[in-house]
């Protein structure tokens, strides 16, 4: 199977922001990569989603084993993984918008979310992922990341939506979902007030509830996840910095 | 599946050579695919252990690599190195031995 040309740059410079040094074992890199968004193409899964999970499987490894890996500012990497995703979403739509492709498609590029918070620089107490869950003592996947904040701290949309649920079950605590499009939502547990409804409209950066400690929890922080089509996505590699 | 990472630490040359020699030519991914395959996707190598562990093995002779062009890309191959074949058998019967003792030692405990 041939990638664009597209693809393979995008994977190769990806590489070389995350610390890999150009040279052979930069190309055996490039390899292995396209090799599994190819393993993941052959079990169905569609090359856009394939190709998506591969970069942000780049993005989230660490690359320091490499003798002159240089280490990079991960904020700086996070933001320009988003730009390379949306610039990659923009231009398979100019290709598939000629081919006459349905317009819903543009409703589905990713959300550049901002941070969840008003403050902007907050602890990130448990990340995504497998992890011993502090209560229940097993492995589960942890499907969102949590951030440490005092209870009453502001919990704000990080990006434009409607507010698609909200309600309280005994493990999440008091939640709200976000629909963000057709593709992405959001979802924040463990909250001491909720402070919208179902449908109601909100943007980027609207105080949407309040930080708790209500639920499963062992000390006050926000538990927030971003679903892509129904699925978990660590949202440390969707979080845009808010600038 | 961080219990099998603490095991891999001391086995994974190992692993490495006797896939190795069981397949002839095979590539990083190939690797990973086939430990992932055989083991029902118990042992994940990942590509922050695997490579590392084939250009230390490269570099100490006991594996040799090619190049390939395929698809556009270059592909990068490893096998044995004939020349080494002696200590590739020896590090993998000695490992397998081990695995015979560590079978009778966790036996006895039961």
């Amino acid at each position: 199977m041939n990638h664009s040309s597209e693809v393979i740059k995008q994977v190769r410079e990806l590489l070389i922001i995350s610390g890999v040094s150009e040279g052979e074992a930069l190309e055996e890199m490039v390899d292995h990569y396209l090799c599994d968004i190819e393993s993941q193409i052959g079990q169905n899964i569609s090359p856009q989603i394939a190709i998506r999970k591969t970069l942000q499987n780049i993005a989230r490894t660490d690359y320091s084993y490499q003798a002159n890996a240089k280490r990079t500012n991960r904020s700086l990497l996070v933001a320009i993984m988003g730009l390379m995703l949306l610039s990659f979403m923009v231009y398979k739509v100019a290709i598939e918008t000629k081919d006459n492709a349905p317009i819903e498609f543009v409703q589905n590029i990713p959300v550049l979310h901002g941070w969840p918070l008003e403050e902007a620089f907050t602890q990130i107490s448990s990340k995504f992922g497998i992890r011993q869950h502090p209560i229940l003592m097993s492995s589960v996947l942890h499907k969102g990341v949590d951030i440490k904040a005092k209870i009453g701290t502001s919990v704000l949309a990080t990006g434009d939506g409607v507010i698609k649920e909200t309600g309280f079950t005994e493990k999440a605590g008091k939640y709200i979902i976000v629909e963000h499009n057709a593709r992405f939502s959001s979802r924040f547990n463990h909250l001491a007030s909720v402070d919208v409804s179902v449908n109601d409209r909100v943007f980027k950066g609207s105080m949407i509830g309040k930080v708790g400690n209500s639920g499963m929890s062992t000390a006050p922080h926000l538990h927030f996840e971003i679903m892509d089509d129904n699925q978990h996505v660590d949202p440390l590699t969707y979080l845009m910095p808010n600038l | 599946m961080d219990s099998n990472k603490k095991f891999l630490n001391g086995t994974l040359n190992t692993i490495v050579l006797a896939l190795l020699k069981d397949n002839g030519k095979m590539y990083g991914y190939e690797i990973c695919q086939k430990a992932k395959t055989k083991t029902d996707n118990s042992i994940l190598l990942t590509e922050g252990a695997i490579y590392p562990t084939l250009h230390r093995l490269e570099k100490e002779g006991l594996i040799i690599s090619s190049k390939e062009k395929v698809n556009g890309r270059t592909r990068k191959y490893y096998s044995i190195n004939v020349s080494s074949i002696q200590e590739v058998n020896s590090q993998i019967h000695l490992l397998s031995q081990f695995t015979g003792h560590l079978r009778a030692l966790l036996n006895l405990s039961t």
